[in-house]
């Protein structure tokens, strides 16, 4: 892991003097991550793709900037570009970012199938997949940054603007409630 | 289930990843992006001051501090980034901006807001495709470069087009109208599209560019296969009654197909009789030296089986002639192939127009999807038969009608006896073969050989 870090910290720092290879390094990189991030919270493939490209575009553009504020950590900036990018979609979309979880819920159904293409979903991951969109939205938040993404509680805290603590407890609650759920619909089948 | 069973689950979902093509074709837009982005910063009116302290004294600042004067300054350097904006978006294949020009019309596309905005937009920027891929062709430089620049102009316009597609065919299962209105809108630009790729092709004609001409080909089917999904998917949903449409419309549209492709047979069948005639030539040419005889319906002969099996030619013969003869033969069948699929074809084509009259839609486009694949294969075979025909020059051609006068001029017995002693090797329907085409010669029959 300390390898993994030293690596990004050095990646950032080339990126920062605007070196194209250390660009491309990150791209290689973060791109599948960036993209299975997305994938989850917006339905259409096309765009998908689109807002993955763009994320590594703000980036560049970020480095290639005059801005003095400084990338602490690329693993965390990288996600809490592509999570504004999301709101910005939804919002260039006229919805109201309240109802995205109504979003997703109504295309987890079209999501599931496009998702049999790309995973061999058996029926404990399907439960998992159907009963996700039933959580709050911090809660699927960070149980994807955590366990799909596996980002660090610094990290998850500095995309969510949240303290470690509070991280803690939400991925601790957001555990429980999806075992709850899960629980409850085994009983209420059989 | 327990904790861990729920969270190696999730961790099952870390195999969803993008398509790998798309991948490699992202980095290297975002490359190229990066690439003409790199040494422009954002101007700001600080760096801006900072520009001037450096250059004026103190006493003179106070006077370029103000306001009005600073800001015309700031314009003027912004005016610059403008500058390079709109000479992007002017440049050619092989210019310097000519990536940053992608790489901007890419990202207005995923600024688009909906997937009808950014199919329309993806067919606006294959038509900018077919204008560089014209303004090309005129271009100076050298021809390799020019090939190599129309290619990659192809390879954009042919990403364009598909994405286009792509985003029709999303739409069509989830919001079914609206997929219908975006491809009566893209047909229709596609099918101007197809027009002005055409007339670029035409004003090749006058440019010994082969491989210009194919790439243009190249893109004129990648539009028309655009052309012709959009025709389906507007026809698919009207059959399904997910969508109402005016049955005129759809007749039309379907009226204009059949009539393409009925064109196309036609364009087919005059090459099939301009290549018929070289081949025939060519058999007349051959036979008239007395090198070879080569019945019209020549079996299967492969230029292997020429020199080690069937001693169908004499022994003087070389191995060039050997294998020209059986180049020949292959193009016979060939020929014969083409003319039997030619023939299917028109057969397709005219069910379909039955299956309109009858208002049988679906049918009719299946039909004439069929029949143009026939005449496609058709066309291809008949491309390569033309290749070979054509190494055959005039000069050739008339140096042997020459020779085949002054044969004729002399006494008849020194031509009985030239073919007595190539009567030893030829069979008597040969000979007569050979003698009745010597009589034809002047006036070359329009028929087709066929086995």
């Amino acid at each position: 892991m300390k390898q993994g870090n030293i690596q990004q910290k050095i990646l950032l720092l080339k990126v920062q003097n605007l070196d194209e290879k250390a660009f491309s390094a990150i791209y290689d990189l973060y791109v599948n991550k960036i993209y299975r991030y997305i994938y989850f919270k917006v339905p259409n493939e096309l765009d998908v793709e689109d807002l993955t490209s763009n994320v590594f575009l703000k980036m560049w553009n970020y480095v290639n900037s005059d801005n003095t504020a400084k990338i602490n950590n690329l693993n965390a900036f990288l996600y809490k570009i592509a999570r504004n990018l999301v709101i910005d979609y939804y919002r260039a979309r006229n919805e109201n970012v309240l109802n995205i979880d109504t979003e997703i819920l109504a295309q987890i159904k079209d999501e599931t199938n496009d998702i049999t293409k790309k995973v061999a979903v058996n029926s404990e991951l399907e439960q998992i997949l159907k009963v996700l969109p039933r959580l709050k939205k911090e809660y699927r938040e960070v149980i994807i940054l955590k366990y799909l993404e596996e980002l660090n509680i610094s990290e998850i805290a500095e995309i969510l603007h949240k303290n470690r603590g509070a991280v803690r407890i939400m991925l601790h609650r957001a555990l429980n409630m999806l075992r709850k759920i899960l629980i409850d619909r085994n009983n209420s089948d059989s | 289930m327990q904790k861990r069973e729920i969270i190696s689950n999730l961790k099952k979902l870390q195999q969803i990843k993008p398509r790998t093509e798309w991948i490699n074709q992202n980095r290297e837009i975002l490359l190229s992006h990066i690439n003409t982005t790199k040494k422009r910063g954002v101007i700001t009116h600080d760096k801006v001051i900072e520009g001037l302290k450096l250059i004026f004294k103190p006493r003179l600042m106070s006077f370029m501090l103000q306001p009005i004067v600073v800001s015309i300054i700031v314009l003027c350097v912004l005016f610059s980034g403008f500058a390079t904006v709109s000479a992007a978006k002017n440049s050619l294949p092989g210019d310097l901006f000519y990536n940053f020009k992608i790489a901007t019309e890419k990202a207005q596309v995923s600024l688009a807001l909906n997937e009808v905005s950014k199919a329309q937009l993806e067919v606006e920027f294959a038509g900018r495709r077919s204008e560089e891929l014209n303004f090309l062709i005129y271009k100076k430089g050298n021809q390799p470069q020019k090939n190599q620049d129309a290619q990659q102009t192809v390879q954009y316009l042919k990403k364009n087009i598909d994405a286009a597609k792509k985003r029709v065919a999303t739409l069509k299962d989830k919001e079914p109208q609206k997929a219908v209105d975006v491809a009566k809108k893209i047909d229709a630009q596609t099918k101007e599209l197809g027009q002005d790729l055409n007339q670029t092709k035409n004003n090749l004609e006058t440019q010994q560019n082969n491989d210009l001409h194919k790439t243009i080909n190249d893109a004129i089917k990648t539009v028309e296969e655009a052309d012709d999904k959009m025709v389906e998917v507007i026809v698919e949903k009207h059959v399904s009654g997910e969508v109402t449409q005016d049955e005129a419309e759809i007749k039309g549209l379907l009226e204009e197909k059949l009539n393409k492709v009925q064109e196309k047979v036609v364009e087919m069948q005059d090459k099939i009789t301009i290549v018929n005639n070289k081949l025939q030539n060519e058999v007349i040419q051959k036979s008239e030296i007395g090198k070879a005889n080569i019945p019209t319906n020549l079996p299967n002969v492969t230029k292997k089986e020429v020199t080690t099996e069937q001693p169908l030619i004499e022994p003087q013969a070389n191995l060039n002639e050997i294998n020209e003869i059986a180049s020949l033969s292959e193009n016979v069948e060939k020929m014969t192939q083409v003319t039997t699929k030619g023939e299917d074809a028109h057969q397709i084509l005219q069910e379909a127009g039955n299956s309109l009259e009858n208002n049988n839609y679906q049918e009719t486009i299946d039909k004439i999807k069929l029949g143009k694949n026939i005449v496609n294969e058709a066309e291809q075979t008949l491309e390569e038969i033309t290749t070979l025909a054509d190494t055959g020059t005039e000069q050739e051609t008339d140096k042997i009608n020459n020779k085949i006068e002054l044969e004729q001029k002399q006494p008849e017995q020194q031509l009985n006896e030239k073919n007595k002693t190539s009567e030893t090797t030829e069979p008597e329907e040969i000979k007569k073969t050979i003698s009745e085409k010597q009589e034809k010669k002047t006036e070359p029959e329009k028929t087709t050989i066929k086995n």
